[in-house]
């Protein structure tokens, strides 16, 4: 059905469901980022990203999260066709993320405990509004694009907001709460 | 090779862009007889498939990325120029949508008359300007509510738009310190999108909040969907899309205008021969092509009294909504909700003029309202749920004042692909922006501790760094009055120097109330439309 028809049935009061595949969508087409071939990162720098922003947005209680999401294509994606500046700024934050975790914990990123991972988010963590080194600086870098990603992800809509927009309404709702509405 | 472009090219009217002024002339001039040329620099785009904000954003996000876009959805916006000029100052912007519509593609609709006290210096009076709202409201389908508020005055309203609870909040902070003598109000905002299901000129508005990115289903008004095809239907009207302005022709008097010159898209020039020409290029273009081809600027004036809307943001917190449902905010957009009648009955003693406030809340991901929480893990998903659930965002507006230092003149060094020097807009902030943001602030601090909210963020310290101006409001630059000595056009728009040139954007604006220009800009380009085709009956245009 040509959208302008569905159009004219939703005007003339007619319910229709919104066909999933549609253009009216929150589907993603996200892969599972297990099998995912990443073009911008190497397979290694992929798991290490996969894993950084799975600490940033978990999984837990509220949602599913960032490796769920399929957040990992979605960066791996941008940087792809990003400039050299952007690249640079992520192959750099990758170098300093190495460089810590050898100096800290004597290994590699891929070799070190789930523990030693959260240990080191929260050193680039500790001075986001101000950062100061390579490490801090790649910390807001990474939280930007990753929160961008889930938002737009379907689990990060749906079952993390709890957003339901994107649709067709015949009436706009609004506020109809009785304590909302008076002095 | 293009022969065709030799035949018929003299009109009655030639008018040039086709954004909301140039729009509604070539429909006006149309509808009255008159034979027009359409000239945008733009082509023409289709809704839902040129712009679509409704698709997934990981589907599309590879061809989008290819095309060389960074937003995963396609916008009106990727059509618009924004290094197509020279910033020097305070940060000016300027934005040009190059489609046939031009900025009402991308405009939010908000249609507020300006009121009586608003007219205050210009050469016309609200009650000359009624009757060309009330036509552009009608034409546009506008929805509001019927407020009563004297400077703000009611018009031809379709059912209004709800607000959010975050929304419902701050108005009830608002009336709480009204009850308390203090004089402002906050009412549903007023836009060109019809919400009446028996309206037929358009269809009616499916509350999915894309609005500004383009409006899939054309129920949004623009140029585009309304006003271009209705002069389209009267077979007098010749559309030139992808064809770019270079040149004004001048009778050898130098004080007519015999047409103009054109480059289309595959670079060929082109002329138009017109018994009368109307600039509706916007702002800055306007005078930038006036500046260029040294007319009608005896009085000096062209680019001077340049003026736009400035403003500061502060975001507010509802705790009390923590556990609200999860919603469906996206409605006709972010701003659902106006905070107005600030200091028109009794003037701030620290500032002239006033400022409004447009308020907005919702959920939708793909402009989240807060993203800057601090940390991670959970703790940062559960807070940064719970800040976009309750917040609410107040975006100030107030016009810049008005002084020598705030102007458009050429840039000599810059020049666009035919040769055509850039316009420069210089911007600089006086004391009284600064005294009015700090009032905006102060203002939307305490209507949020009054209705029950915290603060969550305001600017820390208010100068002229903080301030940033809005680059699709720029107003002013060929000022209309009845002294040629120190104004460009006349009361209806018609160069003092040169008869046969017209303007029909909102750079006639006398002067700047709070208020957004886009509906006043429309009543304008018609009423100096009526005017020029009774010229042009008359057989006065030669």
């Amino acid at each position: 059905m040509e959208r302008r028809e569905l159009f004219k049935l939703l005007g003339a009061g007619l319910v229709v469901a919104c066909d999933g595949a549609a253009q009216y969508s929150n589907e993603t087409l996200a892969p599972d980022v297990s099998n995912y071939k990443p073009r911008f990162f190497s397979d290694q720098e992929f798991v290490t990203i996969d894993a950084l922003t799975e600490i940033i947005i978990p999984a837990d209680g509220q949602s599913p999260g960032a490796h769920a999401a399929g957040v990992g294509f979605y960066i791996d994606t941008v940087l792809h066709y990003a400039d050299a500046q952007e690249q640079q700024a992520w192959r750099n934050g990758l170098a300093s993320i190495e460089a810590t975790v050898q100096s800290k914990f004597g290994k590699a990123f891929l070799s070190s405990s789930p523990t030693e991972q959260d240990q080191l988010v929260a050193v680039m963590a500790r001075n986001e509004r101000a950062p100061a080194t390579d490490l801090e600086r790649f910390f807001p870098i990474l939280k930007t694009l990753t929160l961008e990603a889930f938002a737009l992800s379907k689990i990060g809509m749906t079952q993390y907001l709890g957003y339901y927009g994107n649709i067709a309404q015949q009436e706009f709702p609004g506020c109809t709460h009785p304590e909302h509405q008076t002095i | 090779m293009h022969n065709e472009s030799r035949v018929n090219r003299t009109f009655d009217v030639c008018i040039v862009g086709s954004g909301p002024g140039g729009g509604i002339a070539a429909y006006a001039l149309a509808s009255a007889g008159i034979r027009v040329a359409l000239v945008e620099a733009g082509s023409r785009l289709h809704a839902g498939i040129d712009y679509n904000g409704h698709g997934s954003a990981y589907a599309q996000l590879e061809e989008r990325l290819k095309a060389g876009h960074r937003n995963p959805f396609p916008s009106v916006l990727d059509f618009s120029e924004r290094n197509h000029f020279t910033a020097v100052g305070d940060r000016p912007g300027h934005s040009l949508l190059k489609a046939l519509g031009g900025r009402s593609l991308c405009w939010a609709g908000h249609s507020l008359r300006f009121g009586p006290a608003d007219f205050k210096r210009w050469p016309i009076v609200y009650e000359e300007v009624a009757p060309y709202y009330d036509r552009a409201e009608r034409l546009m389908g506008v929805y509001g509510s019927r407020d009563g508020l004297w400077n703000m005055p009611d018009g031809i309203f379709q059912k209004p738009v709800r607000m959010r609870c975050p929304e419902m909040l701050l108005k009830r902070g608002v009336l709480r310190l009204k009850a308390k003598g203090r004089v402002m109000d906050f009412v549903t905002q007023r836009k060109a999108i019809p919400t009446d299901h028996g309206w037929k000129r358009r269809p009616t508005c499916h509350y999915c909040g894309q609005c500004m990115n383009g409006c899939d289903i054309d129920s949004k008004y623009t140029s585009a969907n309304t006003p271009i095809p209705l002069a389209l239907r009267t077979g007098n009207l010749t559309l030139l899309t992808e064809s770019t302005m270079t040149r004004i022709v001048m009778e050898t008097d130098g004080r007519h205008v015999r047409g103009i010159e054109y480059v289309r898209s595959n670079g060929d020039t082109a002329d138009i021969q017109c018994k009368a020409l109307v600039l509706a290029c916007s702002t800055i273009e306007t005078a930038r092509h006036l500046l260029i081809a040294g007319i009608a600027n005896a009085s000096g004036q062209v680019g001077k009294n340049l003026t736009s809307h400035f403003g500061v943001d502060v975001i507010a917190i509802f705790p009390e909504l923590r556990n609200r449902d999860a919603s469906n905010d996206d409605g006709t957009d972010y701003f659902h909700s106006l905070l107005t009648g600030l200091y028109w009955d009794k003037p701030n003693p620290n500032f002239e003029m006033t400022y409004q406030v447009q308020c907005g809340a919702g959920l939708n991901p793909k402009n989240l309202g807060i993203r800057d929480a601090p940390g991670y893990g959970s703790t940062f998903k559960r807070q940064l749920r719970y800040l976009n659930v309750c917040h609410a965002v107040m975006d100030m507006q107030g016009p810049v004042a008005v002084s020598p230092n705030t102007y458009i003149d050429l840039d000599l060094e810059r020049r666009d692909r035919h040769g055509l020097p850039l316009p420069r807009v210089h911007l600089k902030y006086g004391p009284n922006d600064v005294a009015m943001a700090k009032d905006m602030v102060a203002t939307c601090v305490e209507v949020i501790r009054v209705g029950g909210g915290e603060v969550y963020s305001q600017p820390t310290e208010i100068t002229t760094d903080t301030l940033s101006v809005d680059p699709n409001h720029w107003v002013g630059t060929v000022k209309m009055g009845t002294d040629p000595k120190h104004s460009v056009v006349n009361r209806f728009g018609q160069a003092h120097d040169v008869p046969n040139l017209f303007v029909g954007d909102s750079s006639v604006f006398a002067a700047y109330p709070e208020k957004n220009p886009t509906l006043t800009n429309i009543a304008l380009s018609w009423r100096m439309s009526d005017y020029l085709a009774d010229i042009a009956k008359k057989g006065e245009l030669g």
